[in-house]
């Protein structure tokens, strides 16, 4: 179950990278691999139920593969308290803005679209 | 204490066993505590840090510990087609808002990032790693390296973001006075990836299946449109 799940989930990963060599397209090979396992199910090649556990799973724990990256911020300490305000301003400012441009776009273009919106 | 670092590095189990504690520490730290901006993630981070400074182990030495965990990052980003694929239903039938709506929020937080990074003096290397910022981890990081920033900085600020997304995302749209759950899931899941989705689930299942939809669009949006904003701003 766990073997079938996990090489389903891996061969478009697979796909990705040699796509990404061959191709050199500015794309990160994952994301290649993303798309094409989103192909996969949109076209019945793979059932949502032979992926699904194992992806949830992965999906859960998100956050635990990337607690090594994380931890390499201990590297940049000093990067980080040098541009403090080149760095957070920026970065705060830029949420703010794409939070209320994204929600605001979506809600308008809803209201203007009647009806069908009871999902 | 270089005899410990010792022990502790010619033990091949030691760095996935410190990581592996650290986070169950920080999903117990977080349950009892319930507060969103104390991520396990984050609790995890800070201890791991306390602990590598005070023996000596360099972030190097422990990262070469990890290979197991390090490995699975980018089969991470594949299994985000999952709830795409399960959404996608909604997106099809509402394809034009849904789609202009992350479009036009993970353009203008791009656009934010060059425009600001830029005002308050940034350099092309800051600005390259903050770029993929509201991506999620496994995109963001391969985005970084191929437009020239610094992957492990460009992690850290998309944790931050996240959480400051998570945090005070629902609080900030009020504030807004956006109020439709579709169009709330949305900004949320492309501005502050899973983090913010997760946040967006105690919200409703609207806002948490509309987050997760974003997450994964407005991610693969940001790894075509980065090298793009590379070309034309910096």
């Amino acid at each position: 179950m766990f073997i079938k799940q996990f090489l389903i989930i891996l061969t478009p990963l697979f796909l990705g990278y040699f796509i990404s060599t061959y191709t050199h397209l500015p794309l990160p090979s994952n994301v290649i691999g993303l798309v094409i396992l989103f192909l996969f199910l949109i076209f019945g090649i793979v059932k949502l139920k032979w992926v699904e556990e194992t992806a949830e799973w992965i999906l859960r724990y998100l956050a635990l593969f990337f607690v090594v990256p994380t931890v390499g911020i201990m590297v940049h300490f000093n990067l980080l308290s040098k541009q403090a305000v080149q760095i957070f301003v920026p970065l705060l400012l830029s949420i703010l803005i794409g939070l209320f441009v994204s929600g605001k776009v979506t809600e308008l273009l809803i209201s203007k679209s009647k009806g069908g919106w009871n999902e | 204490m270089n005899n410990v670092k010792d022990i502790l590095l010619s033990n091949p189990i030691f760095g996935l066993l410190l990581t592996l504690f650290c986070y169950y520490i920080g999903t117990k730290i977080h349950k009892v505590l319930g507060w969103s901006f104390l991520q396990p993630i984050v609790i995890a981070t800070i201890m791991i840090i306390i602990f590598l400074k005070n023996v000596g182990i360099s972030f190097e030495e422990y990262h070469a510990q990890n290979q197991l965990l390090n490995y699975m990052l980018p089969v991470t980003a594949v299994a985000l087609a999952i709830p795409l694929y399960k959404n996608f239903h909604i997106l099809k039938r509402h394809s034009f808002p849904l789609m202009m709506g992350i479009s036009a929020g993970t353009i203008t937080t791009m656009l934010s990032v060059v425009v600001f990074g830029k005002l308050f003096g940034a350099d092309k290397v800051l600005i390259a790693s903050m770029l993929p910022k509201s991506a999620t981890n496994p995109i963001a990081i391969e985005v970084s390296s191929i437009i020239g920033g610094i992957p492990s900085l460009t992690v850290a600020l998309v944790v931050i973001t996240g959480i400051f997304g998570g945090t005070f995302g629902p609080e900030l749209l009020n504030l807004f006075r956006i109020k439709s759950p579709i169009a709330r899931g949305i900004a949320i899941g492309s501005m502050s990836h899973a983090v913010g989705t997760a946040r967006a689930f105690k919200e409703g299942e609207i806002e948490g299946a509309m987050s997760s939809l974003a997450m994964a669009i407005s991610g693969t949006l940001t790894a075509i449109l980065s090298p793009l904003f590379l070309f034309l701003f910096l």
